[in-house]
């Protein structure tokens, strides 16, 4: 409670004078303090639509590695007739994802009245900032404001009546063209493409293992678009890993770009099969796929396959009894998991294993 | 009643015996009076039939009824066609029972996982009428195939090529429709691009068909799946704002209004003739040329031929350019296929390598605020999707495409999904007090499909058409609309819901199709306007919008008025005639006929 309280006094003064330097920022979600020591370097500088300049991009790093980037961004922010100029410095991953954001010295952030952000709106600030699916990504400015309900006396961006409504709860009240200029500046696309541009150019087995230790999915999908071929031969554990506990996009990845070579051992075919339970279900579907596709299935394969047959729903059943039809395999556990599997209530699918089994394994 | 029922002896021949069987098909969706149960059409290529389905959203609806003759009395075994949609260690959720002359057959069906014969009982029945009533349990979306009555107790067949066999038999239907109606033009389906291609060709003089399996016309924007229409009017905007919608929420009843709108305008012209309720079900050709479509009506059984010189394909899905084997492409094609990578998305936007993750489909939905607190029943059959989500109305982003299903043979599939989504998603908002007054007031039980086949035209429009502003000699659509494509958000985090999906926008200001894109590259005499026109997966996100498709479709219209001037095919337009065709198309902001030479 103390140091909600702290925070809070903190953020108030810093709605009266603004950010001094060499403070932590506001809003910063990387597991690091930023400290004095560290090195800034000018990266790149973008010019958008509508800027008063252009935005410059800087890498953040130290002694070892690079850390992060930033932007001290100085902008004007529009409605129709009223221009305001925010001051603003934001942060970004190493791929280029937002962590966070900070004030800057002497240019607290405003609302369009004049009003200072309040606690909860820098709060608010970060929230929406965080979202990469805000519904600010598919507004254009025009449609921010249901027109209709504007009053002639009303400060436009003031006037939250005339927000429109599902825009509402996303922004920062009375700051909505801030929100929303700030919203596409911290998930810029260009300013993306130029961080991970100049991050590869940084990439090397030190930063791969820092992006694998980080946990950040960004970070680890980064890698995983790295991986060669001889990448998959010789580091078996480092994808076999990603597919347990990476997003579902990363998985469908990995298992696309498995080597030939790879997929035609026996061993792999088996740890892949041991994984299926733990994928979702477009994986699933991916995995059964590359062993529809894979020149030769092993029996060991098969038969671990089996044990899952009661997750798998219509199609992917159907691509399994693809697989072992024709009577390829007639191991006894093989039998016994299709048998299950088929006198399992909870299992939807059941039906289609009927015939299966009557035509392949009953005399 | 218009139904089918045919009743025939069956004579076999077994150990030099005799023995007859008497058997009688009555197809549900034929029936006299439906009650509260819908007729569905949708899935007629997967499973083999339209079907009466109980859409009561949680409360069981009024019966469906028939009565037929029956020639000759007898103990019947009755056998119903239907599905356990949502099987699992529960009980279904669409059971139903049926009645025989008021009495209730003690089965409870809509049991059986899969589209299967279930056995309802045996009846001792008298000759004449005899009364069939359905009996829906639960409000939860029982269906019913058909009923089949039968004094042989063998089983009707479940496979869906030797079932299609015995039902034509069962039904004593010929080969070939028992009509034949010859058209200038004709168009099959009844969206906004459909729509639109009928009025530009017949405003020209052409007379038209314009077969559509609904009873409203729209697609999406019809009240029955309720999408707002977006885009831009190009050249065709005095025909679009006929056909159109107002811009409001998806899911709004206003629909209605604009449905009547549209209707009045398109039965206003004597020269189109509108057939809804007709369902198209084969293409017939004669090498590369089409030569007539056939289409079935959906609860009479009835079918029709429509001969014409060309036909447009704009039922969606491609289905005429697929039965006539037309080109088409399935998918999303690989990132280097035509080069159109939108880098900060990477493989959410255009995937390294092919794969079936096309945008998906999507069940919009409503609730209402009742007077007083109402119940809903327990769903455990919805849980395994819904999860612990709480929703009160569904948006645009409830949405599915996954891996293995297939926007076409597995509609159904996904149709069924979307409505577990919906009931589990709204019996976990129910438990919260905000909620306890709501009930639904509108499910749609069509899904309304964002994409699927598209047919190959001599032109392929894709993403560069508009990152390089292309403009073409023969640009017939415009639009300034942004470039969005969905993906899944459980792609990218595992916890979210498989049935809500995300946008991805690419802004432009301004970008054109061809009129190359809107004819076959194989069918000489085939026309494509709508989601199936000729394009990439990513080419299709931006234009996939009714107005945009409308414009396709008017486009198309009017090239069918050059063709039939000339005697010639679509290619030929843009071959020989393009200067024509254009200042035609220009003419279009005003009501310029130009009536075709004969």
């Amino acid at each position: 409670m103390k140091s909600f309280k702290l925070v809070g006094l903190a953020l108030l003064w810093l709605g009266l004078v603004g950010k001094e330097h060499n403070q932590n920022p506001l809003f910063f979600e990387l597991p690091l303090q930023i400290e004095d020591s560290f090195e800034r370097i000018e990266m790149a500088e973008l010019m958008e639509e509508g800027f008063i300049e252009p935005i410059s991009i800087a890498l953040n790093r130290d002694s070892e590695r690079p850390l992060f980037y930033e932007s001290t961004i100085r902008t004007t922010v529009c409605d129709d007739e009223i221009c305001e100029i925010m001051y603003i410095k934001l942060y970004w991953d190493l791929v280029g994802d937002y962590v966070g954001y900070d004030t800057v010295a002497t240019h607290p952030l405003t609302k369009f009245d004049h009003e200072p952000f309040t606690e909860n709106d820098y709060s608010k600030l970060h929230e929406l900032l965080n979202n990469d699916g805000s519904i600010l990504k598919f507004k254009q400015k025009s449609e921010l404001i249901d027109k209709e309900k504007i009053k002639a006396s009303d400060v436009v961006d003031g006037t939250t009546g005339a927000t429109a409504l599902e825009i509402k709860d996303e922004v920062v009240e009375g700051a909505l063209y801030s929100s929303y200029t700030l919203w596409h500046l911290s998930h810029s696309g260009k300013i993306k493409n130029m961080i991970n541009e100049h991050t590869e150019k940084l990439y090397d087995s030190s930063l791969k293992n820092i992006f694998i230790a980080s946990g950040r999915t960004g970070y680890k999908y980064f890698v995983i678009q790295r991986l060669t071929d001889q990448d998959y031969i010789s580091d078996t554990d480092l994808w076999t890993g990603f597919l347990i506990s990476d997003i579902p996009l990363a998985k469908k990845k990995i298992l696309n770009n498995i080597p030939n070579l790879l997929l035609d051992k026996e061993s792999i075919q088996l740890e892949l099969a041991a994984l299926f339970s733990s994928l979702d279900v477009n994986s699933r579907t991916v995995l059964l796929n590359k062993f529809q596709d894979a020149q030769f299935v092993y029996e060991s394969a098969i038969e671990e396959l089996s044990k899952n047959i009661y997750l798998m729903n219509k199609n992917q059943t159907n691509v399994f009894l693809t697989l072992i039809e024709g009577g390829l395999f007639k191991g006894d556990l093989l039998i016994s998991n299709l048998k299950t599997a088929y006198n399992n209530t909870k299992f939807a699918y059941g039906y289609l294993l009927e015939d299966f089994i009557k035509n392949n394994y009953e005399d | 009643m218009i139904y089918r029922i045919v009743t025939f002896l069956l004579v076999s021949f077994f150990s030099f015996q005799l023995s007859y069987a008497q058997r009688v098909l009555i197809e549900a969706e034929s029936f006299d009076d439906p009650g509260g149960w819908v007729v569905d059409p949708q899935f007629v290529e997967q499973m083999g039939s339209p079907y009466l389905m109980a859409h009561g959203m949680g409360t069981p609806v009024a019966n469906a009824h028939t009565k037929f003759k029956l020639d000759e009395a007898g103990e019947y075994h009755i056998w119903v066609r239907s599905k356990n949609w949502a099987p699992g260690d529960w009980e279904a959720p669409g059971r139903f029972q049926v009645a025989i002359n008021g009495q209730t057959l003690p089965e409870t069906l809509g049991t059986t996982p899969g589209w299967s014969w279930e056995y309802a009982g045996k009846v001792s029945l008298k000759a004449g009428a005899t009364e069939i009533d359905l009996i829906d349990l639960t409000g939860f979306n029982g269906r019913c195939d058909a009923i089949f009555f039968s004094t042989d107790e063998s089983t009707p067949p479940r496979g869906n090529a030797e079932l299609a066999t015995w039902r034509m038999k069962e039904s004593n239907e010929a080969s070939s429709p028992e009509e034949v109606l010859e058209f200038d033009l004709v168009v099959v389906g009844g969206g906004i691009a459909g729509c639109a291609s009928a009025i530009a060709a017949a405003e020209q003089g052409l007379k038209v068909a314009l077969i559509h399996d609904r009873p409203v016309l729209g697609g999406n924007a019809s009240s029955e799946i309720r999408v707002h229409t977006l885009g831009i009017y190009g050249h065709f905007e005095r025909i679009l704002r006929m056909l159109d919608t107002e811009h409001y929420p998806n899911g709004s009843p206003e629909a209605y209004q604009d449905e009547i709108k549209r209707h009045k305008n398109v039965e206003k012209y004597e020269n189109i003739h509108l057939f809804t309720n007709w369902r198209a079900y084969d293409a017939n050709t004669n090498g590369n040329r089409i030569e007539s479509v056939d289409a079935r009506h959906t609860s009479e059984g009835k079918r029709i031929r429509f001969v014409a010189p060309r036909f447009v394909d704009s039922t969606g899905d491609g289905w005429i350019g697929f039965w006539a084997g037309a080109d088409f492409m399935y998918g999303r094609e690989s990132v280097d296929t035509y080069g159109e990578a939108y880098e900060e998305w990477g493989e959410l936007w255009s995937p390294e390598e092919a794969d079936d993750f096309v945008m998906g489909s999507s069940v919009l939905w409503r609730t209402v605020k009742a007077d007083a607190y109402t119940d809903f029943p327990e769903v455990p059959w919805a849980e395994e999707v819904a999860q612990s989500h709480e929703a009160t109305e569904g948006t645009w982003k409830w949405e599915l495409s996954r891996l293995d299903l297939h926007q076409i043979d597995d509609a159904e599939e996904i149709r069924d999904h979307m409505l577990k989504a919906i009931y589990g998603s709204f019996a976990n908002a129910k438990k919260t007090e905000a909620s306890k007054d709501l009930k639904f007031e509108w499910i749609s039980y069509l899904i309304g499909k964002r994409e699927s086949r598209r047919l190959v035209g001599d032109y392929i429009f894709t993403f560069n058409d508009v990152t390089d502003l292309r403009k073409f000699e023969d640009s017939v659509v415009m639009e300034i609309r942004e470039i969005d494509v969905h993906y899944q958000q459980n792609l990218t985090d595992e916890s979210k819901p498989d049935f809500l999906s995300e946008a991805i926008f690419y802004k432009t200001p301004q970008y054109y199709i061809p009129y190359r894109s809107l004819y076959s590259k194989n069918i000489d005499n085939l026309f494509m306007a709508g989601r199936n026109f000729s394009c990439s997966h990513i080419g299709l996100g931006g234009p996939r919008v009714m107005r945009t498709t409308g414009q396709m479709g008017a486009a198309v219209g009017i090239a069918a008025v050059i063709c039939e001037k000339y005697g010639i095919d679509p290619r030929e337009v843009y071959t020989d005639h393009l200067e024509e065709y254009m200042i035609l198309i220009e003419a279009q902001k005003t009501y310029n006929t130009i009536a075709p030479k004969k």
